[in-house]
């Protein structure tokens, strides 16, 4: 019995050669994910140098304001002092929407752009 | 080896004989698996990078405060920091943010004289030199969000309201975007003029250690001689980060715990209480010759396919999440507000981890759920299965 008809009348082996396929695409998918990121990063080297040479402290991930900007330079209760909505760094940030009018027309009072 | 393939034979078969069943249930384990995979490769990616990207942070940041808020410090205190033992560098760094109004975004400003060619990431143009005025050089961030290229001008409105605009000379590579997305870098003395910031203050100095058990040492005598002042040091930046992610993890985690608590609660309801049939069909393997250990390995294996298989397609799914659609379901809530979010690459590097958390989710509840019922009736006397 050649192993293609012994494998079509064996549901229990076409489940193994199933998983093991699977097996092989979670690992194909690790590989490609870790070259992925070899290429996205570039020069290993460069941006940690960049780090040292402009004296950066923190990631670009929360621009919306200067403690999520600078979670590490600002002090652990800024987010309480200086807007109600701390994007995501706090818990209660998350919870509670900030005021709309800080979200229209660059945030200022009344809704218009300039004061 | 060959009996153990018949009884997985009867096994899938037995599977397939509930196929909408085993689909359903698969298809849920498979779900839960992803999500809780895709969230743990997530965070321990963005972990990773910010370890690896601020492993070369300032080891101190002084910065001074006054009642609470953050007070630009004097230029000269960098002499005194400079003559602490043990300190190699203090340099006073001059930064900090600009609304743009047009597209909403906060820009980070940064100011510095040159950047090492090692350290240079530029997608196009140059960088600013020492003696360079009215250029600047902008995060991928910036230049798209205002179009700019190089030799573009970036309109400004100055701290005393007049309208300043250098010139772009360069634009950081996405590869950097974790670090430059909204910056640009201008001249300390082209920073000072925006800001309306004297020559003699800066916003905070950074202080570089010879020696990395000595950092606590330095930021104590520091904070001793200065008492308005605090002290980052670069290992309160890398828990700050940690911090984060965990807290940004745990949300999520908590979140999906009560939907795998209230599938597991289905689970067990449904295998401890075995049907009718499946008691009837033990019996019938009983009382056919096969042993109990026999009637054992047979739900175990098809618990274990079951498992085996929403633990499998979970996984390459969270993959496919992570590496095709960049974690896109996460990526909402990690953008948060902010209107500059920098592209990065999730592409995710399976661990022991991520395997250890998961393998218990998807396997034991089922087999632990599946298998006890299935004891009870194989080691019961199968004429007594088969008449009730």
């Amino acid at each position: 019995m050649t192993p293609l008809r012994r494998l079509r009348r064996s549901p229990g082996r076409i489940a193994l050669v199933l998983l093991a396929g699977e097996i092989a695409a979670a690992l194909v998918l690790a590989a490609v994910g870790v070259e992925e990121r070899r290429a996205a990063r570039g020069d290993p080297a460069a941006a940690p140098a960049l780090t040292a040479s402009l004296q950066l402290t923190d990631l670009t991930l929360w621009s919306a304001a200067s403690y999520c900007r600078h979670p590490s330079q600002a002090d652990v209760f800024a987010a309480h002092g200086e807007h109600p909505a701390a994007p995501d760094h706090f818990p209660d940030g998350s919870m509670v929407a900030p005021p709309l009018v800080s979200l229209r027309d660059g945030g200022w009072p009344g809704g218009t752009v300039e004061p | 080896m060959n009996h153990h393939l018949r009884i997985l034979d009867a096994a899938v078969a037995a599977l397939l004989r509930c196929r909408t069943k085993t689909i359903v249930i698969m298809a849920v384990y498979s779900l839960l698996v992803a999500l809780l995979a895709s969230l743990l490769l997530y965070v321990k990616t963005l972990r990773t990078e910010s370890q690896r990207l601020l492993a070369t942070a300032p080891e101190v940041v002084v910065q001074r405060q006054r009642g609470g808020r953050h007070e630009l410090v004097p230029v000269a205190w960098a002499d005194s920091i400079r003559a602490i033992r043990g300190v190699a560098e203090a340099t006073p760094r001059v930064w900090g943010y600009i609304y743009d109004v047009p597209t909403g975004a906060n820009f980070t400003f940064w100011g510095a004289s040159s950047v090492p060619d090692s350290a240079l990431q530029l997608q196009d143009g140059e960088m600013i030199g020492p003696d360079s005025t009215g250029t600047c050089v902008v995060g991928q961030g910036v230049a798209d969000v205002r179009f700019l290229g190089v030799g573009d001008r970036l309109p400004l409105k100055a701290a005393d309201g007049s309208l300043y605009a250098p010139r772009v000379i360069g634009i950081f590579t996405a590869e950097s975007a974790l670090l430059t997305n909204d910056l640009v870098v201008l001249s300390t003395a082209d920073l000072r003029r925006i800001f309306g910031m004297e020559a003699g203050v800066a916003t905070d100095i950074a202080v570089s250690v010879r020696n990395p058990n000595e950092v606590d040492t330095v930021a104590r005598k520091i904070q001793k001689a200065w008492p308005d002042v605090r002290t980052v040091t670069r290992r309160q930046i890398l828990q700050t980060y940690d911090a984060v992610f965990d807290w940004r993890g745990g949300v999520w985690a908590a979140l999906l715990l009560s939907t795998v608590l209230a599938f597991a609660v289905l689970v067990w309801d449904r295998a401890t209480g075995m049907s009718a049939e499946e008691y009837h069909s033990i019996g019938i393997l009983k009382a056919v010759g096969w042993t109990s250990r026999e009637v054992l390995e047979l739900k175990l294996l098809e618990g274990g396919i079951v498992s085996a298989g929403s633990l499998l397609t979970g996984l390459v799914a969270a993959q496919i999440h992570l590496v095709v659609f960049d974690g896109a379901v996460f990526s909402r809530v990690l953008r948060g507000w902010s209107v500059l979010f920098p592209p990065f690459e999730v592409a995710p590097a399976l661990d022991a981890y991520t395997l250890l958390v998961c393998l218990p989710l998807a396997v034991v509840p089922y087999l632990a759920a599946s298998l006890m019922p299935a004891w009870r009736a194989a080691v019961t006397d199968p004429d007594s299965i088969i008449r009730s």
